[in-house]
């Protein structure tokens, strides 16, 4: 089954930002803000590959 | 049979008696928005269906003859949209026009299915266990979307940790296999080097100062023959023998045994109580389930589940074998310690199996192969903890070694013995090239560990971080959320729980609800809370919740028959909550009781003519509706057609009610009549009597605030609704008259149309000119403070100055 897409709205997109303003707040590098921001908020996954390929973008 | 609602922009109510067809409606807009029918799918449905039972019982084969079409607007954007459904294809509906805006909404609406509460769904949220309410809640909040998140990402950090925990066994073995080669207890690095150069020294190579990160340990040595690359070291086959000799030893050492002996023991014990690997088996087919459902069948016996109730359910299993996996996790630690040698003893096996292999005549190492797959077999069945026969079977000959092994490595031991001294200079070379080899690999495990630990952090930090932003999150969404329910139950509640608090807090098993009990302590809802207290609990929560998850975006709400075990009294407060705090979003209720309807329209939450009313229900038919988009319409409808007696029947009726809410509203002293039944002459007059009372209260208030042009005002009011009054009592004797047949009383429709104009301008002149709502008294208890309507259009003030 393909993974469902979820458009994340209030409360679940408030905390997914803090929760990437608080990595960028730690100096995580820009491409691993950038992709975990695509796949959680962009394309609403958050499947253990999709987070894994977002975290590790080079692998 | 085709039947077409048209609901407009604002709060709307569907009445009618039980079985006349509500809740089909709100299927219908169920199944338009979702493809789905709450009551026709998940627990405990059974073989019932959507596919097949949505349909007409007698179109049950033609499900696409069964179609929703559901027009609306996008309150955010005004867009205009449609979607058509049919059961035949419920997945696929169509949706006009085909914009982003339009498919997000619906899309929204659809996957959550949480613009519809029926009472079922509501009661689960106050009198459901823990688990259950926070199962409710996540789904409602989309936080099932957060745990998931929490879930794979921990799930990404303990996979990284794990590799990284076994690439530095790797490291460490790589590390021993290194020090063995170069004849040196630990690996040091001045210790190494020192080895090193002894044997450069005797090559007359210069020596090595410091070890870099590409230092080669044979730089220098021109020529590296044949002999030397395949051939065998002594000295090296004689330390490598040495190192297995010593991790066997160790391994099979009395402590080593007694310790997994201990283990084996505790393990025979629990097999044969038989409830412990019961449990272990449950626990891993319940995590494979987690694992592998795909948000609708049961991956066992694909029956069709709502993710949150599966997931929940499947949680609460796993919850109560919490001792069993305790008992686990505490086996699995003990274990560590016995398979923790094994990747070290590996790697020394492989090297006397290479060793084997390189000699003149091969010695043969079938036992030692034997050993490497005991070992790594061993290794991984452990790690697994598939059952304790297995385990056992594995401890039992994990120390243990054949005599046929002792035999082998006897007869590479000979062969080693027997090889010639090399020379000097031959012996450092070999040594030399060999540890260079060893090095390399050790250096591939190091680089190996370094990045590995950099992605374990990385994990580490994401997981940790998206963690305590969930946990702080969560915690302060239930604390917003307990505010707004305390608030909004309040609202509906002053008269009697006006101090009302409530605590929602977290706990291990899921979500807590206690609340306040007349100030005696928080408990339960169930525990002292009546059922309707409990409906309006469970609204409330609701209510908090959506708003909390939509803000100003929550625009549409369909409430099935929701607050039925309400009282009356509360009922008209959970209509003014309703209005006060929720003025932008569009109610469609259901209702089978014609009171709530009344007290819908009293309140001026739905307005009279946003009603459908449903008679009755039959097959072929379906429902059959009564439109009476305003009372007043009808008995002039009735009038009309010269029907008085029915006309005059509607008008007596209204009144009743309308003079019941008039004495509530009001506080009017009615005499009290055990078993309510109330007539007309016991009601109204009080309710007119109070209404002018109240009005020259408010006179006299004015004039003791010296307000002489409100009170001259009021003055003024009180006495045209005295006047009215009298005039609706001039002619409410033709009322009586023709409730029934009287010869004597054939009213004419001229005849009858004076006393509707007598009672309706009372009807006007207890409501509000600009929101129709009745005006009342509050407080409802105690000194009378004010007249006033919902709108605060109308507010008399009764108080006296001091």
């Amino acid at each position: 089954m393909d993974e469902e897409k979820i458009q994340l709205i209030g409360v679940t997109k408030d905390i997914v930002e803090k929760f990437l303003g608080a990595l960028e707040d730690l100096g995580s590098p820009a491409d691993q803000v950038k992709g975990l921001r695509k796949t959680l908020l962009k394309e609403g996954k958050n499947s253990e590959k999709a987070l894994s390929n977002a975290i590790f973008p080079d692998e | 049979m085709d039947l077409t609602i048209d609901v407009g922009k604002k709060n709307f109510v569907v009445c009618g008696p039980n079985g006349t067809g509500k809740s089909g409606v709100v299927d219908a807009i169920g199944f338009a928005l979702s493809g789905d029918i709450s009551r026709l799918s998940g627990k405990g449905q059974g073989a019932v269906s959507v596919k097949k039972h949505a349909p007409h019982v007698d179109y049950r084969n033609s499900p696409d003859e069964a179609v929703v079409v559901l027009e609306g607007t996008i309150a955010k954007t005004g867009e205009e949209f449609s979607i058509t459904r049919t059961v035949g294809d419920s997945k696929n509906p169509v949706i006009t026009p085909n914009t982003n805006t339009v498919n997000d909404t619906l899309g929204e609406l659809g996957r959550h299915k949480n613009s519809t509460l029926s009472r079922r769904e509501l009661i689960q949220y106050v009198l459901s266990t823990p688990g259950d309410r926070a199962a409710e809640i996540q789904a409602l909040l989309q936080l099932n979307f957060l745990s998931d998140t929490r879930k794979n990402l921990q799930k990404i950090s303990n996979t990284c940790a794990r590799k990284f925990n076994l690439l530095k066994e790797e490291r460490d073995s790589a590390g021993k296999n290194l020090a063995s080669a170069a004849g040196i207890p630990l690996l040091k690095i001045q210790a190494l080097l020192e080895e090193v150069n002894k044997r450069r020294s005797i090559l007359e190579l210069p020596k090595i100062v410091k070890l870099e990160a590409n230092t080669s340990v044979k730089d220098g040595l021109t020529v590296v023959t044949e002999k030397t690359t395949k051939g065998v070291s002594k000295s090296i086959a004689q330390t490598d023998l040495e190192t297995l000799d010593s991790d066997l030893s160790e391994f099979t050492s009395q402590a080593t045994k007694d310790h997994t002996l201990t283990i084996s023991d505790r393990l025979e014990a629990l097999r044969k109580g038989g409830e412990f690997e019961e449990g272990v088996n449950k626990q891993s087919l319940l995590t494979l389930a987690l694992d592998i459902f795909d948000e609708e069948l049961c991956p066992v016996c694909e029956t069709i589940w709502k993710p949150e109730e599966f997931t929940g359910l499947v949680q609460t299993k796993l919850n109560s074998l919490k001792d069993v996996l305790k008992e686990k996790g505490d086996i699995e630690k003990a274990l560590e310690k016995v398979i923790s040698p094994l990747p070290s003893l590996q790697v020394s096996v492989a090297n006397i199996v290479k060793l084997g292999a390189n000699l003149t005549p091969k010695c043969d190492t079938k036992e030692l192969r034997k050993l490497a797959e005991q070992y790594s077999a061993a290794k991984k069945q452990i790690n697994q903890f598939t059952s304790i026969d297995v385990l056992l079977s594995n401890l039992k000959s994990l120390h243990s070694t054949e005599k046929a092994l002792d035999d082998e490595l006897l007869l590479i031991r000979g062969a080693v013995t027997s090889l010639l001294d090399t020379s000097e200079r031959d012996a450092a070379r070999d040594y030399l090239v060999e540890v260079d080899v060893r090095l390399d690999a050790f250096r591939e495990a190091m680089r190996n560990v370094k990045a590995s630990e950099l992605k374990a952090k990385t994990a580490t930090t994401v997981f940790e971080n998206f963690d305590k932003t969930y946990s702080h999150g969560l915690t302060k969404i239930y604390k917003d959320i307990q505010k707004v329910f305390a608030e909004l139950y309040r609202e509906i509640n002053k008269e009697d729980e006006a101090g009302f608090e409530a605590e929602l807090a977290i706990e291990r098993s899921g979500v807590g609800l206690d609340v306040d009990f007349f100030g005696r302590g928080k408990f339960p809802p169930g525990a002292y809370h009546s059922e309707g207290h409990q409906d309006g609990m469970g609204l409330c929560l609701y209510l908090a919740l959506m708003d909390h998850l939509y803000g100003d975006g929550f625009k549409f709400c369909v409430l099935d028959d929701v607050l039925m075990s309400v009282d009356s009294g509360h009922r008209r407060a959970v209509c003014a909550m309703l209005c006060k705090k929720f003025p932008n979003t569009q109610f469609l209720f259901t209702t089978h009781d014609e009171v709530w309807l009344k007290n819908m329209q009293s309140t001026g939450l739905v307005e009279s003519g946003n009603q459908l009313h449903f008679r009755n229900w039959s097959v072929e038919g379906g429902p059959s509706e009564w439109i009476a988009e305003d009372i007043w319409v009808e008995i002039d409808e009735l009038v009309v057609k010269n029907d008085i007696p029915g006309a005059s029947a509607k008008l007596r009726h209204y009144f009743e009610y309308l003079s019941g809410e008039l004495c509530h509203g009001l506080g009017a002293p009615v005499v009290f009549r055990g078993d309510s039944r109330y007539a007309l002459g016991q009601l109204l007059p009080n309710a007119t009597s109070q209404f002018a009372k109240l009005y020259r209260l408010g006179k006299v208030s004015a004039e003791s605030w010296k307000d002489t042009e409100l009170r001259d005002q009021l003055a003024a009011t009180e006495q045209a609704f005295k006047e009215l009054v009298n005039e609706q009592k001039l002619e409410e004797w033709g009322i009586n008259a023709t409730v029934h047949y009287n010869p004597w009383a054939a009213l004419s429709k001229e005849d009858f149309n004076p006393i509707v104009k007598a009672f309706k301008n009372i009807d006007e002149a207890v409501r509000c000119e600009k929101c129709n709502g009745l005006l009342y008294l509050t407080p409802h208890f105690g000194p009378k403070e004010m007249l006033k309507c919902d709108c605060a259009n109308v507010s008399v003030n009764l108080k006296k100055k001091p």
